[in-house]
């Protein structure tokens, strides 16, 4: 009966708007045709995301919630939330993260892609510790890590870990952002992004700027400003354009006090160029297949130029540029039954140019040409096993084969067995290939550090890893294990200096094996509650005393996210590993304990949500960072955030 | 007191018309909106279940509204299958002292309502079989292939604002929160992006200002890119990439709709209105697998009949 008041109000109301309204149904009102229209198919198969249980590999997902939830200001932060992974800072103005040990502090053997788009420096060993700062926090949708070695998929690179940072979409970030941080030892942020659409064409413009002192009592203040632009356009349902483009400027506190202790490597500033531009293309052809084709462009500068401290008349110079270029194409078709087939083909092109570097003024340049194909087959409703790998011709370094076979066994409804191996090989940089530094007085040759004979080859990676990945949907538990041998064989090491005046030289040297476990759980008791841990347990097996401690055996984080009340919620997150020294360092680092904490307030006003919050970061005091003389002191700021 | 007088005069009239015709048979019209397709589907379903229980009692006409303007004599029922011939078949007898009782069909319940006229609404000479789902049942649907569920996303738009206060009586008695956005002028995407973050899944409310084929494939895109699953109302919502839908076949409801009009033969007057009674649950098993849900077809049907109807 309370029906028919609203009953009697409509039909007055459609009395009252006059005959001739009522004669003909507008295409504003309901009608049975709503039902029965058809519909383009949007989410076909081949847009869909494979879920976990069926990647050839240990995946972790971080979301744009934890990554605000955790108070991280730098993605390398983030990545402590990652089994396996060890976060550092060579100075404060270095965050770097690497995967399975320390064993470099360049990143340069995990994978890092944003929206695609591989980010490493070209013209300096493959750097990817720069780039990971080169985007900004708020832009991210998603994190995936593939954990382990993936250049079966993504080529050499994918060496020890896959980081791959998905921005959101440009008509997920409509209208305006606002975000200012301040808080101790300088810590100075600030983030302004607007998003629009231009007929059917969404865009996203961010704006930021990160600015702090570093760690206390070194020269490493930081500043760094970035500008990203995100276009997305469906031309039609069937296809996804995307374009990014984007700059980055910094200016980085480098060297040590006093000059005369260390006279090559002076308290300085080191500046940072990067502009970059991706597209990509994606067409559906309905029944799971797909083509997709990318390009992208990126070149990257130093500037990091200073005279011998002891002799004024010798200069150091570590600048140099870089660029790369890329072209992409990838198609996917679904076979009979639900079994899948990916393959592609790209061509990189690399150029590294560096006067100090390569004592030349000549640009060099390294093409690669990838082809790679994967199986997804399905031999039973509860296995897929994916069987592939990737061909790259090197123009250096010739040709490598890296298979993949993977097999994942559903057993139980949510519970997931695999297992399976992988071989990953890492191509040497440009500068292990064609280096050359050296350091002049005058005409006189004052110091040859570098020269690379050409002759290194490409670090190899053998993989073998059996997993776990399980859902307990009434407790509101994931789990994910996993163990793997990883045995490492040529990694390239300097090598070869006994004095002033011998260079070194890039050689390859047997490498480590590292076996251990590794796992994650991430249990929801309560809709209020959320814990995490990622733990890994590792070994490494190496003639090499120094290699050996590069891995510790344990590295634990555990974050606890508790809503207090409604908009209040508080995050802890703990990280500590047992003693290890990072590559190269001969300094074993014996309380690397951390404890986080920040508050959110969560609030709106009429249309404009906000966030205030605090944190604090080693809350515990402090602990050492990269070095033993190294400290990340206990650090406090404050992030008002807007969104209208 | 006058209504009253009116159902009598009514009753004698169709009784003396009637009277000593027991073995004469009845006359329906099944008035179409347009020929073929899921109208027919709907007609033919209904004339079969009345020809189930009468067989040759009722002497069928089934053709277009359209054809039917001119037709005569009079016919003892109305089947009106469509919101067109709805609207043709009540102007046709707009007139008339004495209509024929008019069963509408295949429509949903907002355009039902801004058509019928209250007072034979009332007298019991208009009534429906509605062709959306009543807003218990979806979110009974919710809350089973959700089991977590906390809140339950709306988008709606001028037309279905209307449905919002039997949407949020049902949330109530069932305990979901619902969160309810308007798509006022200054477009989807702004909605969708206050609306999703705070949401475990999106329900899909008819209403072509705010779903239709154009915003669909916007819709289904950004909720699957916060990996919120939605519910649609029709095949073609599965078939797009919702992960399922909940709705009524033109078949389901002609044959509910057959079973209504033979027992109105006896009383000569139609119930309210109701809602279809059978319905189907379709899942996109590619879109599910991709959320890790397990979710089947036929056991949320299931569940969701025993729930309804312990």
């Amino acid at each position: 009966m309370a029906k028919l008041p609203t009953l009697l109000a409509i039909c007055c109301a459609a009395l009252a708007a006059g005959g001739a309204l009522a004669q003909q149904a507008s295409a504003t009102e309901a009608s049975e045709r709503d039902y029965f229209e058809d519909l383009p198919v949007v989410l076909s198969v081949s847009r869909l995301a494979q879920p976990l249980n069926e990647v050839p590999g240990a995946v972790t997902v971080i979301d744009r919630e934890l990554i605000r939830r955790s108070g991280a200001r730098e993605v390398a932060d983030v990545l402590r939330l990652v089994p396996g992974f060890l976060v550092t800072r060579r100075n404060g103005a270095n965050p770097l993260a690497t995967y399975h040990g320390a064993q470099d502090i360049y990143g340069a053997r995990m994978q890092v892609y944003v929206d695609g788009r591989s980010v490493y420096s070209s013209f300096y060993l493959g750097d990817t510790h720069r780039g990971l700062q080169g985007i900004v926090l708020e832009d991210i949708e998603r994190i995936e890590v593939l954990r382990g070695s993936n250049s079966a998929s993504y080529g050499a690179n994918a060496f020890l870990g896959v980081v791959n940072i998905i921005t959101r979409h440009a008509a997920d970030s409509r209208g305006g952002m606002v975000s200012l941080t301040r808080g101790d030892k300088g810590i100075d942020d600030g983030v302004a992004r607007v998003g629009w659409a231009a007929g059917d064409i969404h865009l996203r413009l961010t704006a930021s700027h990160r600015r702090d002192r570093g760690l206390d009592d070194l020269h490493d203040d930081s500043l760094l400003a970035q500008a990203h632009l995100r276009a997305d356009w469906n031309p039609r349902p069937s296809d996804e354009v995307r374009l990014n483009m984007g700059s980055m400027r910094g200016r980085f506190g480098e060297g040590t006090r006093p000059a005369a202790t260390n006279p090559g490597n002076i308290e300085r500033m080191i500046d940072w160029e990067d502009v970059y531009m991706n597209a990509s293309w994606r067409r559906d052809l309905g029944d799971g297949e797909e083509v997709a084709v990318h390009a992208s462009y990126e070149r990257d500068a130093y500037g990091d130029r200073f005279p011998y401290a002891t002799i004024p008349t010798v200069t150091i110079d570590n600048g140099g540029n870089g660029d790369r270029m890329e072209l992409g194409l990838q198609h996917t078709l679904r076979l009979a039954g639900r079994d899948r087939l990916v393959w592609g083909l790209e061509w990189r092109r690399e150029t590294a140019q560096s006067q100090p570097f390569f004592f030349s003024n000549a640009t060099f340049s390294a093409n690669r040409f990838r082809g790679f194909l994967n199986y997804e087959w399905r031999p039973h409703p509860q296995v897929v096993v994916n069987a592939g790998g990737l061909y790259e011709n090197h123009n250096i370094i010739g040709d490598s084969f890296a298979p993949r076979l993977m097999a994942n066994f559903h057993f139980a409804t949510d519970h997931t067995l695999r297992a399976g191996m992988t071989s990953a090989s890492r191509a040497p940089g440009l500068y292990e290939l064609r280096g050359d530094t050296r350091f002049f007085n005058g005409a006189a040759l004052a110091d040859w550090t570098f020269r690379s004979s050409g002759k290194v080859k490409a670090e190899r990676l053998l993989s073998q890893e059996i997993g776990y990945l399980g859902r307990f949907r009434s407790l509101g538990l994931t789990v994910d294990g996993r163990a793997f041998v990883e045995r490492m064989n040529d990694r390239i090491r300097f090598a070869g200096r006994t004095g002033a005046g011998v260079p070194n030289d890039a050689v390859n040297t047997p490498g480590p094996h590292i076996h251990g476990f590794e796992y994650q759980f991430d249990w929801q008791p309560t809709a209020t509650t959320r814990i995490l841990l990622a733990e890994a347990h590792l070994r490494s097996a190496s003639g090499r005393a120094d290699e050996v401690i590069e891995a510790p055996h344990r590295s634990t984080t555990l974050t606890l996210i508790q809503q207090l009340m409604r908009g209040v919620d508080l995050s802890l997150i703990s990280h500590a590993t047992t003693p290890f020294s990072w590559s190269g360092t001969n300094n074993v680092l014996d309380t690397p304990r951390q404890l986080d904490a920040r508050l959110g307030w969560a609030f709106a006003m009429g249309a404009t949500r906000g966030e205030a919050s605090v944190t604090v970061q080693a809350l515990n005091g402090g602990h050492q960072e990269y070095v033993r003389a190294n400290r990340f002191n206990r650090r406090a700021f404050a992030t008002l955030r807007l969104d209208f | 007191m006058g209504r009253a007088v009116y159902r009598l005069l009514i009753a004698v009239f169709l009784c003396l018309m009637t009277y000593g015709s027991k073995a004469a048979p009845v006359s329906v019209w099944i008035a179409l909106s347009e020929p073929g397709g899921v109208y027919a589907e709907a007609a033919e379903a209904l004339r079969a279940e009345v020809e189930r229980v009468h067989p040759g009692r009722v002497e069928w006409r089934i053709a277009n509204a359209a054809e039917l303007r001119q037709a005569r004599p009079e016919p003892h029922w109305v089947v009106a299958v469509g919101s067109s011939a709805q609207r043709a078949m009540q102007e046709q007898f707009a007139d008339d002292p004495t209509p024929p009782p008019m069963l509408a069909i295949l429509v949903p319940r907002l355009a039902f309502e801004r058509i019928a006229d209250v007072g034979k609404l009332r007298a019991g000479l208009q009534s429906a079989v509605y062709l959306d789902q009543p807003p218990a049942r979806q979110l009974m649907l919710a809350q089973l292939a959700f089991p977590g569920l906390r809140s339950l996303g709306i988008l709606l738009g001028a037309e279905s604002r209307g449905l919002a206060p039997a949407f949020e009586k049902a949330a109530r008695e069932q305990g979901i929160q619902l969160n309810s956005q308007v798509v006022a002028g200054d477009g989807l995407f702004p909605a969708l992006q206050s609306l999703l973050p705070d949401v475990d899944a999106l329900l899909a409310v008819p209403d072509p200002a705010v779903f239709n084929s154009q915003t669909a494939a916007n819709i289904l895109a950004a909720a699957y890119r916060r990996r919120i699953p939605m519910i649609g109302f029709s095949p073609a919502y599965t078939r797009a990439g919702a992960l399922l839908s909940l709705y009524s076949t033109p078949a389901q409801v002609g044959t509910r709709a057959g079973e209504i009009l033979r027992q109105a033969f006896a009383g000569r007057l139609l119930p309210p209105p109701q809602w279809p009674r059978d319905f189907v649950v379709s899942v996109n098993p590619d879109v599910s697998r991709s959320l890790e849900l397990n979710l089947v077809e036929s056991q949320l049907a299931q569940q969701l009949r025993l729930k309804e109807r312990p």
